[in-house]
This record gives C-alpha cells, sequence and structure tokens, in this order.
C-alpha cells in the first residue's frame, strides 16, 4: 500500500473512530437525560390520627398535591372520630352504650356489615366485639396507662361479653342491637375501611392520582409509582426493626400486618401484646407477624388479625385457605419460621 | 504539523480524556450526589427537627420533654422517652429508611435517606 493511501485510510478510520465516541456521548447523555427526567412531584403529608402514625404520599396533575394529601388526612381524622370506642360522642360509643336498636347511618350499617363477615368467614378469629377485654388489659389507651395483666377470673368474666353473634342487624330499618353487654371494637378493621375511602376520594378526584397511604404499617396503594412502576414494600423483621423478612412490589391493592411488637408490655419476662385471641381472652401466642395481600385494604386488616390469631393454631389453613377469600398471607413464627401462601408469590416479583 | 502516522495524537487522547471524565462525573454527581442522609423528627404531623450531624437532640414541645433522640453516625434511637412502655426505646437503634414511632407523645423519628431501596415498610 502506497504511504498516500495508508493516510487517507488513517484519516478515514479516526474520523469513523470521533463520530463513533462523539454519538456514543450523545446518546449515552439522552438516555441519561431520559432516565433522570424530572418526575411527577409527590407530597408527602405525616400525621397523627386513627390511634397511629399515618403518612400520605401522593402526586396529582389535576389538583395540588399538598391539598390532595390534606383532604385524604381529613378524612381518616373523619372515620377515627367517628369510630373511636373511647370518645362517648363517637358513633360507634352510641352504639355500645344502647341497651335497645340504634340507628346507624348507611356507612356504619356497612362497616359492621363487613365487620361481621370477616367474623363468620374466619369462624371468630376476627371478632369486633373484644371491647371489654381490650379495655380490661388496657389496650385501648393511647397513653399506654393501666396496661396489666388480668386476674383469670376477670378474664373469664369479659369472655362472657364478647361474641360477634351477639350483634344484631337489621337491614330493613339499618340498625343494630348489642347483646349480652358487648362492646364493639374496630380497631381490626375501622384502619383498612378508612385507607380505601381515602382510595376513593383520591380517585373521585383524580382518578390518574397515584401515590400510597399508609397508618400505622397497613399500606393502601392509590397508584403506581410514577404512573407505571410498583411500590417496593418491605414487610419488618418481628426481631429485628433495620432489617426485612421479605418484600412486595404493589402497584394497586393493599397490604397489611398484625405484630406483637406494635403495643405491648412484659412482665416477668412475659411479653404481653395488644392482639387478643377471643377463645381465651389472652394475647394470642405462636405467631410473630401476619401480613396479608388483598385487593382492598379492609380485607388485608381484618384478615392480618384473624391470620395472626389463627396462624398459631393452623398455619396449613391460613396460608392456604385464606387465599380463597383474597388474602395472601406471609406468617413468621415463634420460631422465625416463614409460612407463605403460594399465591404471594405474584407480589414478590418485580414485574 | 508532522503526521506521525499513529491513529490518535496527544490532543486528541486529552480531548477524549476530557470527554469521558465530563460524562463519568456527570453520572457520578446524579447516582451519588443525594445519598446523604439526615434525621427528620416530627412531633403530631410537625417538623420541629432536622439534622445531618450527630448528637443528643432533646424533644420538647410547649416547655415539656418528651424523649431524647440519639444521632450517631448511620445510627438513630430514641432515649428517656416520657411514654409509659418506652416501646420506642425498645425499638432499639434503625438506620438509613427506618422509622421509630412514639404513639403517646405522637412523635415520629425518621432516618431519611435519598437512595432508599424500599418505599415504605409494613409493620
Amino acid at each position: 500500500m502506497r504511504a498516500r493511501d495508508r493516510e487517507i485510510l488513517l484519516k478515514l478510520n479516526k474520523e469513523v473512530l470521533w463520530l463513533f465516541v462523539t454519538g456514543s456521548v450523545v446518546v449515552a447523555t439522552l438516555v441519561v437525560l431520559f432516565l433522570l427526567r424530572t418526575p411527577p412531584s409527590y407530597y408527602e403529608y405525616n400525621g397523627f390520627t386513627l390511634g397511629t402514625y399515618c403518612r400520605i404520599y401522593v402526586s396529582s396533575e389535576k389538583i395540588n398535591s399538598k391539598s390532595l394529601a390534606e383532604m385524604l388526612f381529613t378524612e381518616l381524622d373523619r372515620i377515627y372520630k367517628k369510630y373511636n370506642a373511647n370518645d362517648p360522642e363517637s358513633v360507634l360509643s352510641k352504639i355500645n352504650v344502647s341497651q335497645d336498636w340504634v340507628d346507624l347511618d348507611e356507612e356504619t350499617f356497612v362497616l359492621l356489615d363487613a365487620a361481621l363477615k370477616f367474623s363468620n368467614m374466619t369462624e371468630g378469629a376476627f371478632d369486633p366485639t373484644l371491647g371489654n377485654l381490650i379495655h380490661l388489659w388496657g389496650f385501648d389507651r393511647l397513653d399506654e396507662q393501666d396496661v396489666r395483666v388480668p386476674d383469670s377470673s376477670e378474664i373469664e368474666v369479659a369472655l362472657l361479653h364478647t361474641g360477634y353473634k351477639n350483634i344484631l342487624l337489621d337491614r330493613q330499618k339499618r340498625r343494630a342491637k348489642l347483646l349480652n353487654g358487648i362492646h364493639i371494637d374496630l380497631g381490626g378493621i375501622a384502619k383498612g375501611y378508612a385507607l380505601d375511602r381515602v382510595y376513593q376520594i383520591a380517585k373521585e378526584v383524580d382518578p390518574d392520582c397515584t401515590g400510597f397511604v399508609e397508618a400505622g404499617g397497613d399500606i393502601r396503594i392509590i397508584g403506581p409509582k410514577f404512573g407505571s412502576r410498583p411500590w417496593v414494600i418491605g414487610i419488618r423483621d418481628p426481631d429485628d426493626t433495620n432489617e426485612c423478612v421479605g418484600y412486595l412490589y404493589l402497584d394497586s391493592g393493599a397490604v397489611a400486618t398484625s405484630g406483637d411488637y406494635e403495643r405491648y408490655f412484659i412482665v416477668n419476662g412475659v411479653r404481653y401484646h395488644h392482639i387478643l385471641d377471643p377463645q381465651t381472652g389472652y394475647p394470642a401466642r405462636g405467631i410473630k407477624s401476619a401480613t396479608v395481600v388483598a385487593s382492598t385494604a379492609v380485607t388485608a386488616d381484618a384478615l392480618s388479625t384473624a391470620a395472626f390469631v389463627l396462624g398459631g393454631k393452623n398455619w396449613e389453613y391460613v396460608v392456604l385457605d385464606f387465599p380463597k377469600s383474597g388474602g395472601h398471607v406471609l406468617l413468621v413464627d415463634k420460631d422465625r419460621n416463614i409460612r407463605k401462601s403460594p399465591s404471594l408469590s405474584v407480589y414478590e416479583a418485580d414485574r | 504539523m508532522k503526521r506521525t502516522g499513529n491513529l490518535f495524537r496527544i490532543w486528541d487522547i486529552a480531548i477524549l480524556v476530557v470527554i469521558f471524565s465530563t460524562v463519568a462525573m456527570f453520572f457520578c454527581f446524579h447516582t451519588y450526589g443525594e445519598g446523604s442522609g439526615y434525621i427528620e423528627v416530627s412531633v403530631n404531623g410537625e417538623v420541629v427537627l432536622k439534622t445531618s450531624a450527630d448528637g443528643v437532640y432533646p424533644v420538647v414541645v410547649n416547655g415539656k420533654r418528651l424523649l431524647s433522640v440519639v444521632k450517631d453516625g448511620e445510627k438513630v434511637r430514641v432515649e428517656d422517652s416520657t411514654c409509659p412502655l418506652k416501646i420506642c426505646e425498645k425499638m432499639g437503634t434503625v438506620g438509613p429508611g427506618g422509622v421509630i414511632i412514639c404513639v403517646p407523645n405522637k412523635v415520629v423519628v425518621k432516618f431519611v435517606h435519598t437512595n432508599e431501596s424500599v418505599d415504605v415498610m409494613t409493620w
């Protein structure tokens, strides 16, 4: 090859190389700019209601995200006040103190009906009539004053005044009556109901809004992350706040966890927590945490309580049968064994 | 200038180095620039403290001390809480992304970290 030809070839090669380098830089920059483009702006609202810490994380392009978050918190707080058994002015207190039929508004009737449906479904493992027992243990007070281990005789007496079959609902006249001096406590379902309500409101205001609402570890997805990605949800390790026993990827639906570490006290080395077994009147044993994924928060909330109560007695039933009712379960038992519904795997893979 | 016959001249190499360094710095800036964590303490939903500095921070509302927050590097914990059951203290230390909640005092201590792999925890 002549020297001049070699020089032309070299120059050509250089131009091609420069073109390649410049093109690569331009493409890389465009890719980075695309990936790092400004995502929808999320507004985070933190507050205390429903007897716990609540976090609202929403984004809307239709209305101001902050206004939406405040609107949702107002709704959470409204439901808390309406069904707070400790507030004598609440709707629930008025039902509890009455010895006769009480006319119900539509919302309360639907909520009580749902509570009874879950009680029947779980054969009483979820029971909204444990108000007397919860009060006896002192778990009804958020200030944590007066918690104690009651005498067995006190528990026996309190158990006489429990049982979901003591709630009578009159569908025609939309009213309720409580028998045998029972007291309703909706702590195992009201949070879930409130989360579903704020989901409905958010979607009425802006069908395209996204985000999630959390109330004491129960989570209702409002819409996918940035409109297209699932939210990554860690399931807390009951023995280590910093660790997770699993991860869920949800772009819709809800998840709730019941754990023995939420409210508890220790006497003589024994941990007494707030999830009571309706059969014994004592804290349910055998399970450290029960997590349930469902399409609605009310289902996840009620079934997580029932899963916690039943899981220590018959975990196979819980993980295999609850999915038929729409709840996909992960249990962590007292020996740290993890039991899962096979159907839960759908939510454990990043899609 | 005399052609050397090589593919690159010294200035070509220098320009290439500058281009690749710039791109690398751009990536690093966006990947790690927001990574530093800080703690955020709120009482009844209102943020009362936000800091990345280590130290012991008493949380006082209306002249009443509720608890103290201790930040030590990548860990934060609560001590000397006035709540009866001390569940917030028993939670021990949490790292980036962790949250400590004191329900009776309505205090939330969050270790905020912008590169969290988990969006929210169920507990």
